[in-house]
Parts: C-alpha cells; structure tokens; sequence
C-alpha cells in the first residue's frame, strides 16, 4: 500500500538531525537539592502534536503527591493548563508515572512538583517537542486494512450496481434486462469512481507524507566546517548554515558561560576527543584553534541553546591537516579557550574487560557498579577516581560542573553531552526559570543567565561521579568522562556494549 | 396512521402495529434517524471538544457518541438485512434489493457500509496520529474515510425513510415526511461541517467560499428538496439546519469547560461553539417559489429551466445575505449569547485584530469573475442535484 520500506531507507539515510543530542529526544535529569532529590525522565513521542510520557523518580520517601506540568516556551506559565497529577507505578517504590501532550514543536519546559513530608521541590526540566520519527505502519495493520478497504470496495460496487437494479422497482417486482444492464453499467461506473477516488487518496496520502517529512519533521540545522592553517595555528571555521526552508536561528544564550561546546571525534578509531569553545565571529560564525590534535577526520558536535530554551546538536565532518609548522610566538592568531581540552588515546575495539582508565600521574578512574541496565530504562553511570595512593581525589569544577561526559556509539547514530544533572541543556533550565518568574522579560541577556550559574555546592559529597542516563539504542559504545584536578583537565575513556535484552557490560 | 393501503401485500409486513409508531414510521426509521442524530452531535461536540479542552482519547463522550451512532445504524440495518435475507414471508424478501445472495433495503446496505468505513477509520485514524501527529488537520485521509463513512451512514438512513416514504400513493399524507426532511438536514449540517474551515464568519468576503458554498448547497438543498413530499421542503431543511446549528451555539456555551493542553492563548471559560450558521433559510425561500412556480413535475425540459434559476436564485440571495450579515458577525456587535460572534476561536487562537476583520481580501475577495464561477459551480451542482433527487423520489426499496 505504501513504498514503506523505500521511506525507511530514505529515513535511515538522512544525516544525524540536530537535536538536542543525536539519537534520542529523551531528557534525564537530576537533582539532589534539598528537600527533595528527584530524577524526571522525559520521553517525547517524536511527533507534533504527540503525547510524551514523564516519569518522575522521588529519591526519598514520605511522597504525598507528584505534579508535571507542559510549559511552551512562547505562551508561558500561564498559557498552561492546570497540572496533572503523576500515578504512582505499581512494584516501584517512589516511582510515577505521567502522561502529557505536547501540541506545538519547539521548546517545552515541564515544571514537576513533589510534595513529601519533609517539604515541597519544583523542578524544571527542558525539553525539545519536534518531530523526528516517522512511524512505519505495522504489517498486521496493513493487511487489516487492505482487508477492510477490499470489503468496502467490493460491497460499495455491488451496492450500487444492486440500487440502479432493483431500487426504483415496487417490492417483489423483478428488473428486466434493461435495468439489469443500467445495473451493470453503474457497477463499471463505481469502479471507475472508486479506483479515481483511491488513487487521489494515495497521492494525498503521499503528499501528506513528503510535506511531513520536508516541511514538518524537524530539519537538522546544517554547519560547514573548515580547517585553516593561519600562521602555522590550525583554525577551524564553524558556519552555520540556515535558510528559511531549514529553520530559524533564534539568539543563542551561554551555557556555563560558553555559547557553543564543540566536540570533536576522530573517525573511524575514536581515539581522539577535543572538548573545545569557539568564538564567535559573525552571527552564524564561529572560530577555534585546534589544539596539537592528530591529522585525520574529526566528526564535529557542536551543543548550542537558543533563547527559546530550544537546544540543539549541529554536525559537520572536517578533515583536519597536519601541522608541519609550528605558531610563531609572535602572531596575531586566535587565543584558545582556557576550559578547551584533548585526550588522545587507545582506539575502540577489543573486548576485555576494564573497568580503569588511566588519568595520568598515577591516577586512575573506575567505573563502579557497571550494572547491565537495558535499552531505554533509566540507569546511573557511577564513577570513582582515585589518587595514585588509593585516595578519592579532590575535585574542581570543570565550566560549573564536577565533570562532563560525552555517549557516542560507533557508528555515530547516538551521541549526548552529559553532566551530573543528566542530558538536560542547562542553558535552557536556566531560561525556563526566568521565563517563570513573577516577571518574565522580554529578551534573556548573558548577564540574566550569570546570575543563576552556581557551582557545585560544598555540602554535597563529590564522589562517586554520578551521570544520569538512558541509553536510546543498542550497540557498541564509547563514553569519554572528563574531570578537573589540581586545576587539569583529565579525561578518562570507556567503551561497552549495550544490548536490547542482556543489558550493559563494560571492557576495554 | 395507515399509509400504505395502495401498496397492497406488499407493505403488509410494515402495516402491521408492532412495527409501527403513533408517528406513523417503522421504528427502525427512527432508530435509524436517531443514530444519524447521535453522529451529528457527536460531530459538533468533538469539535467543541478540540476547540475548548484540547486532549483526546478514543474514550471522550464525544467519540463515544459518534460511534454508538455508527453501531447502532449498522446493526439495525444488519437485522434488516438477515430479516430480509431469511424471512420466509415474499413480501418481506421483496422489498429489499440482492447483495452477494442477502437481501435487504438499499438504504441499509448502504448504512452497513457507511458503519464499516466508520470502523475502517478508527484504526487508520490512530496509526495516523502515531505517525502525524494528532489532528494536525482535519480533513486528512483517515478522517476522510471516517466522513465518508458518517455520510454514506446518514445518507442510508435518509434512504430507508425515503423508500418509506415513497411507497405511499398519498402525497400529503406520506408516513416519514417529517422524518425524511429531518435526516436531510442533518446531512447538510454534515456537510458545512465538512467545509466549515473555509467557511469561518471573517471568510464570508472571499471569493473561494461562495465557490464552495454554491458548490455544496445547492446540491444538497435541490437534491432533498426534489424528493421530499413537503410543500416548502428547501426552507424546512435549511430550518431545521440553521435551528441544530443553533442549538449548538446556544447550548455549547453553557458548559463550563477549560483548555488541558499547553500553550493556550486564548484562556477560553467554556465549550466553544461552532460559528453562527449560514443564512440558507433566505436562498431555500426563493428556491421553493421556484419549485412552486415551475411545479413539481419532473422531466428533463423542465429541468433545463430550473437548474440556471435555482442557481441564479441560490447564489444571488446567498451572496446577498451572507455577504452582509458576515459583517455584523464580526463586528464587536454580535459578541453575544445569540449570534456568539467570534465565540468560535478555539483555546490555541490568540486574539488579534483579525479577530473582528475579513481575511485574505488583498488575493482572494469576492470579484465579478470568482461570482460568475461561483455562479457556474451553482448551477452544476443545481443540475446534479436534480439529478439526484429524481432518482431518489423513485426509490421504494
């Protein structure tokens, strides 16, 4: 009936789109401020409009009552409906459960209150409401259908043929042959209208279709990305590519200070990961100097959050050249970020296990509890690092964060910036929360977003190193955990297997 | 009431008490026509539903009112068919008409497969929201077999009370007439249901709905008209059309009812309403003094001359009216409980100027040209319509 499995290779053909992340819309997020540690994880459906389940899970006992609530960016708290009460989830303590629509595409923020005994905690969790997917009918759908619509087909022509036949007859008179003929003639008539009448109905449903897929389906925001050499410095020159057919660009806010994050991979060994911020020169352009990186071609994730609250992941492949000159000391070329960092290591592959990566210096960084959480459920990355004496080692804050960590699979099909608060986009809580106010302004200014930056609170015990996730897909992974020490950055790598039924194992 | 003396035998089987009312119809007419009510209110409700509450399941009281009308009219029509199909008693068989070796009433052939297209849609409408989104639009392929199916379900019953109706030799006194006029304006609420996107109050200047209307109401209100036995038939249907609309308007509002989807920009209190209906009872007015003028009889040369005057009459009154009484729609004036002015703007719409203003008048106004085509379309549609309704005035089974 449909060219589906045509559509679904095209689908699977199209470049990572530019969501927040690549891979999954699904948002984790975290907190443990008093009263009331919570962790909400978000499942938009992938279609607008389109119902989002939320599950909210109450760290703490003592819940009386757990509330969500769908705020879009542009209408405000209150252009909200009143909110709906989570259900609890049966066999998991402290565990609810929402459901709740999201009608427009753009930027939602989903305000979620518990109430327990100790006290009352609101959260906002950021959320982006696009349409990404497009659902493949089922076969056994099909065929009902196709069954149905032979049904009516069939009846539809026989009715008809039957009424021209007999209805204008008096009761129990019998059509002569001429009836019997105008009969047959408006059965060949309702054929012809019928089969006219489906193929409209495919060219309509096909062009519903193609305006789906161009026009509403969320269209990754394209980055050109080249390399320069200026002076013996690598610069690498990030455009972003927008049209009116692609999507807007709305102002961009900083995200712990930084307007851009990029993440560079090397391609196909990941071996090599850049942490990197740009500056930006033009409107849509952005410079950096890449660091003493190897020659090779990097896969760019460039992280952004516009003043909507909507964030998003741009992707660009570049080839970086190798550096045969060194920067003379006295040139004009662009000074880097101090917070950039590299690591450049083994390659993925192999299968032992190991739950250490080497920090330098004799520290090292273990993985503990590396359960075998499945696909799409909620799990905890935990990690612990330790000084060369077997000692937990004193962390800083790396950009207001105890640490930073980015998912990517092999292949490039999942990749997610991750903090201790989870995949949430800070940049956009922080919008969402002037946005709630009293008076919510008319423009966010860097300054607005300053004011709500706050560092790691002392009281809160700094190991193990926790990152909340869900993994969106099976496959093979590579998860890169950058920490601060002694005022540098060191980054610890991971791979591991996710699978659909067996769960997660962690190896080397 | 007994109606049927001329028909003999044959109308034995529906002469007798049990199945007859104190209305004079077969009780299966009635169910039949009620069933065709319930999809109709179910119709307006859900819409009301979208426009005011906004989340939706398969479960909301609307729905369930749409398709309790849907099952019942297929399954008393079913019955009407295995009644036809295995009842031992010629008179019974004889009135019905042969479908793959079953017998039954054309008009309960035709409700079944209206009631199966309704069913058809339902899992077709929820893969649809899956995969589309929710109601993105309303007129969209699974909702297009759900409408097809609403309509080919009320066009069924129209039918049945018609083959009642016209078995009777005693034109005044015709069991169903009332019945008949009834189901037929229920189907021309369906079909400004069907085109009520294009035809909002701030519309009403544009050239593209007189296109429309004159393509759609006129079919509708000749087609009937042509074979209801009533003297004012076109002015009775677009009575009884403005009078259900009415009620929406006037009963909708006084639910109290609040949006649960966000973003809402226009907080609305309670059940929003349709938009005041179309004036159809002033051109169904001159179009039966046409009928009256030219009489009742039938014949192609007759038909030759009232076609271009129906449309003629139907589009220059239409125009008239609606063209002046869409201004006062809009203005501030008609904000009250009567007329409900710009009560129909759904919880999502903010309100703006454009509110209490004509849309698109720079590209698409009413000009001479769109008048004369609207005019042309008319007089299409008059003919088929005419069409129609002489074959419908001769169904009897």
């Amino acid at each position: 009936m449909r060219p589906i499995c045509f559509l679904v290779l095209l689908w699977l053909l199209l470049p990572p789109g530019a969501q927040a992340h690549i891979g999954s819309l699904n948002v984790v997020y975290e907190s443990h401020a008093p009263p009331v540690p919570v962790r909400v994880i978000i499942r938009p459906p992938g279609v607008v409009p389109g119902l989002a389940t939320i599950d909210v899970r109450v760290l703490t006992n003592g819940v009386k009552r757990v509330t969500v609530l769908p705020v879009h960016w542009r209408a405000g708290v209150e252009g909200s409906p009143p909110p709906d009460v989570a259900q609890p989830v049966e066999g998991e303590p402290n565990l609810f459960h929402a459901e709740l629509w999201l009608m427009a595409r753009g930027a939602y923020s989903v305000h979620v209150e518990v109430e327990t005994a100790t006290g009352t905690t609101k959260v906002i969790v950021p959320v982006n409401s696009l349409a990404t997917t497009r659902l493949p009918m089922p076969g056994y759908l099909s065929g009902i259908l196709i069954g149905l619509g032979v049904l009516l087909f069939s009846l539809a022509v026989t009715v008809v043929t039957a009424g021209v036949r007999e209805s204008v007859l008096e009761p129990g008179a019998e059509p002569n042959s001429l009836r019997r003929w105008l009969g047959r003639g408006a059965g060949v008539g309702a054929v012809v209208l019928l089969a006219l009448a489906l193929v409209g109905g495919r060219a309509w449903w096909n062009a519903e279709d193609s305006n789906y897929r161009n026009n509403k389906m969320h269209q990754p925001v394209e980055c050109d990305v080249k390399v320069r050499v200026d002076d013996g410095q690598r610069v690498a020159r990030l455009t972003v590519l927008t049209t009116e057919a692609r999507g807007s660009w709305p102002g961009l806010v900083p995200d712990h200070g930084k307007l851009m994050h990029v993440f560079m991979v090397r391609e196909p060994q990941l071996d090599v990961l850049a942490h990197l911020h740009p500056i930006r020169r033009e409107n849509r352009v952005f410079e950096m100097a890449l660091p003493p990186l190897p020659a090779g071609s990097y896969r760019l994730y460039a992280d952004v959050t516009h003043e909507t609250g909507l964030s998003q992941t741009l992707t660009a492949l570049t080839f970086v050249p190798e550096l045969v000159v060194a920067a003379s000391s006295a040139g004009d070329g662009i000074v880097a970020d101090t917070d950039d960092s590299w690591h450049s290591g083994l390659p993925l592959g192999g299968t032992a296990k190991r739950l250490e990566s080497d920090l330098g210096d004799g520290r090292v960084m273990r993985w503990d509890g590396a359960q075998s959480p499945t696909v799409g459920r909620e799990t905890t990355l935990r990690f612990t690092i330790h000084e060369p004496d077997g000692s937990l080692a004193k962390l800083d804050a790396y950009m207001g964060m105890l640490g930073h960590a980015a998912v990517r699979r092999d292949d490039g099909a999942v990749f997610t910036h991750l903090h201790p608060a989870g995949s949430v986009s800070v940049a956009a809580q922080q919008v969402f929360q002037i946005r709630a106010g009293e008076k919510p302004p008319r423009r966010i200014t860097p300054e607005m977003m300053e004011k709500l930056c706050q560092p790691p609170s002392a009281d809160m015990p700094q190991q193990p190193l926790t990152f909340p996730y869900e993994f969106p897909k099976p496959g093979r992974y590579r998860i890169w955990v950058q920490v601060k020490i002694g005022g540098v950055v060191r980054t610890a790598v991971f791979d591991t297997e996710v699978s659909e039924s067996r769960g997660l194992s962690v190896s080397n | 009431m007994q109606s049927s003396t001329t028909l003999g035998d044959f109308d034995s089987s529906l002469s007798q008490p049990a199945t007859r009312t104190s209305l004079g119809t077969p009780w299966y007419c009635q169910l039949i026509v009620f069933a065709a009510t319930c999809i109709l209110v179910g119709i307006v409700w859900d819409i009301s539903w979208h426009s005011t509450i906004g989340r939706d399941t398969f479960w909301t009281p609307a729905h369930i009112c749409i398709h309790l009308g849907g099952s019942l009219g297929g399954f008393i029509c079913g019955w009407l068919v295995l009644r036809a199909t295995f009842s031992s008693d010629p008179v019974v068989r004889g009135a019905g008409v042969r479908v793959w070796g079953f017998r039954g009433p054309l008009g309960a052939w035709v409700t079944i497969w209206g009631a199966l297209a309704m069913l058809t849609s339902a899992p077709f409408d929820n893969w649809w929201h899956d995969a589309y989104g929710l109601d993105v639009e309303i007129l969209s392929p699974p909702h297009s077999v759900l409408a097809a199916g609403m309509y080919f379900h009320v066009v069924g019953g129209l039918l049945l009370v018609l083959s009642y109706q016209n078995r009777s030799a005693d034109e005044q006194r015709a069991g169903g007439r009332g019945l008949y006029v009834f189901a037929a304006a229920i189907l021309v609420c369906l079909a400004a249901i069907m085109v009520t996107e294009k035809s909002l109050p701030n519309q009403q200047h544009g050239g593209l709905f007189y296109k429309i209307a004159c393509g759609v109401y006129p079919f509708f209100l000749v087609a009937m008209a042509r074979a209801s036995k009533l003297a004012w038939p076109t002015t009775t249907i677009a009575g009884i059309y403005m009078g259900l609309m009415c009620l929406a308007v006037w009963i909708l509002p006084l639910f109290p009812a609040q949006p649960m989807l966000a973003p809402i920009y226009n907080p609305v209190k309670s059940m929003v309403p349709p938009a005041f209906p179309l004036l159809l009872i002033v051109p169904a007015f001159g179009m039966d003094l046409i009928f009256r003028w030219i009489g009742r009889g039938r014949g192609w040369k007759r038909d030759l001359l009232l076609a271009p005057l129906l449309a003629t009459v139907f589009t220059g009154l239409f125009m008239v009216t609606q063209w002046n009484f869409s201004e006062y729609l809009i203005s501030p004036a008609a904000e009250n409980r009567f007329f409900a002015g710009s009560g129909f703007f759904t919880f999502v719409d903010a309100r703006t100027e454009m509110w209490n203003k004509f849309w698109d008048m720079k590209t698409g106004g009413l000009t001479t040209t769109s008048a004369l085509v609207a005019w042309g379309i008319a007089l299409a549609a008059s003919a088929a319509g005419l069409a129609i309704g002489n074959w419908m005035a001769r169904v009897k089974r």
